[in-house]
């Protein structure tokens, strides 16, 4: 990859990941380090990673700090997205936003980080197993459950609306 | 199917008629069922309400009926959720396609699906990375390795050739050229227990300059107990237990433990005993004695240890304070002194 794609790759991608990062940690300064650290690890690798596959290799290395962070949260008995303050999502109607976020934070890791994968950048179900490491019928399975559990969350649509 | 009026009394009259097949009779039926303003037609079809026609190919239709969505084939859940997360996925199969919009007709069913497709999530366009400037890099990371790397490697190289390769072909050819009897290998150490009777020179070179002069450590249990500083005396016949190298100083540990350290020394390859004996060398000048940081302020003892010293190995002693300390643990050096080979008969 040159460094006019590595540059690409900020530009085009740096906004995805952040978002990735946000939602799945809750918590904007956390994503920040993860953004950081992902682009400080793509430049690193650099000559190494074809520019097609840095996207994957971006999300993936957040994910990977992602479990990191939570392991590390976990040996100190609390999570990085308990301690922050719920993202609200946007482009929805405002109480179902704040519901579904809400949603987000309570489903479990994988869940979410496939559903977010799946919703946001629009990964097939082959790239979101590679970039998290299991298989594609985990995948589905997953999504299908944080599908289950956002709308037994939401409950009522109409209501909310 | 969408028929206009006259289509449909067309269709009508060939009913009636009994020029319709069942098939055409079941599609007359049902599009006056689904168009009701044509119900009055009925009156003149009354055998299709009365004879109550099956359709024929009935089995056909509800070839898409299904039992499972088999992407979520695993799962337990009902068939409606996993035919709209399936849809909403893009999971479905052809035929689960179609029983999916089968069930599309059922209100329940909709309002589920809609329930669903709230869960999914929009992108959220306010969320924007805003320290992109810090992530752009305008070098190729390979160049600035690149020079790092090279910079790294011709100083390493450079430090290599210069404190090995060039000093041995230098020392090599001083050796050469002066015939000195260094100990730089083991033949020569060797060898050196025959030359005795000759007298040579020790000689120690740094990369840059000859050195003839060395700094002698010796134990402060050597010099302070009058026993031990006897050992002075005998070192010369004391058999060598080890000759270590360390770059610039030669640790020479004797038989009775006593360690003696001459530096800068170039190189002397670590030997065992019977190769030599301290005997080889004989301490020939002294211009001072250093006493490290071990001050000694009984001027009697003082003296009493550099005249022995001094009788014992001829050498003139100098005290002086504040040194730094030996980080070998020795307290005493006996500093700049030359020495060379003993002749056999001393």
């Amino acid at each position: 990859m040159t460094v006019e794609e590595y540059n690409s790759c900020v530009h085009e991608l740096a906004d995805s990941l952040y978002r990735f990062a946000v939602k799945t940690t809750g918590n904007k300064a956390v994503a920040d380090d993860f953004v950081q650290d992902a682009y400080e690890r793509l430049w690193k690798k650099v000559d190494n990673i074809e520019f097609i596959k840095a996207k994957s290799y971006l999300f993936k290395t957040v994910v990977n700090l992602q479990i990191d962070a939570v392991r590390r949260m976990k040996l100190r008995n609390t999570h990085v997205s308990s301690t922050s303050s719920p993202i609200v999502e946007q482009g929805a109607p405002f109480d179902l936003k704040i519901k579904l976020d809400e949603g987000i934070r309570q489903l479990s890791d994988v869940q979410k980080n496939c559903l977010l994968l799946r919703d946001y950048e629009g990964y097939s179900y082959q790239e979101i197993a590679e970039i998290l490491a299991i298989s594609e019928d985990q995948v589905k399975v997953n999504i299908f459950r944080a599908r289950k559990f956002l709308k037994s969350f939401i409950g009522n649509i109409e209501v909310l609306v | 199917m969408r028929w206009t009026e006259e289509q449909l009394i067309v269709m009508i009259v060939d009913a009636t008629e009994g020029n319709l097949s069942p098939s055409q009779q079941v599609l007359l039926y049902e599009f006056i069922a689904e168009n009701p303003q044509f119900s009055h037609y009925l009156e003149d079809l009354p055998f299709l309400v009365q004879d109550n026609v099956d359709y024929p190919n009935k089995k056909a239709l509800f070839k898409n009926e299904i039992n499972d969505v088999s992407a979520y084939a695993s799962l337990n859940d009902s068939l409606d959720e996993k035919l709209i997360i399936g849809d909403m996925e893009g999971l479905l199969t052809d035929n689960e396609a179609t029983f999916f919009r089968l069930k599309m007709k059922s209100d329940d069913f909709i309002a589920m699906q809609n329930a669903y497709l709230a869960t999914r999530l929009q992108k959220d366009k306010s969320i924007v990375y805003k320290n992109k400037k810090q992530l752009l890099h305008t070098e190729p990371r390979f160049n600035s390795l690149r020079y790092l790397w090279l910079s790294m490697g011709a100083a390493a190289v450079g430090f290599l050739f210069y404190f090995s390769g060039l000093n041995v072909a230098y020392n090599k050819t001083k050796l050469a050229q002066n015939n000195d009897g260094i100990y730089t290998k083991k033949t020569q150490l060797k060898s050196s227990v025959k030359p005795y009777q000759e007298t040579k020179k020790f000689t120690v070179r740094t990369p840059k300059e000859k050195k003839e002069e060395y700094t002698v450590y010796i134990p402060k249990e050597i010099i302070e107990k009058p026993e031990n500083s006897v050992l002075i005396s005998r070192l010369e016949t004391v058999q060598l237990k080890n000759i270590i190298c360390i770059r610039e100083e030669v640790k020479i540990e004797t038989a009775q433990k006593h360690t003696i350290i001459t530096s800068p020394i170039y190189r002397i390859e670590s030997h065992s005993k019977e190769y030599a004996s301290l005997g080889d060398l004989v301490i020939k000048k002294l211009k001072k004695v250093v006493f490290g940081n071990e001050e000694i302020d009984n001027q009697e003892q003082l003296t009493m240890i550099t005249q022995k010293i001094n009788h014992q190995t001829g050498l003139d002693i100098a005290y002086l304070r504040n040194e730094k300390v030996d980080e070998s643990g020795f307290y005493f050096k006996l500093g700049a002194i030359s020495v060379e080979r003993k002749k056999a008969n001393l």
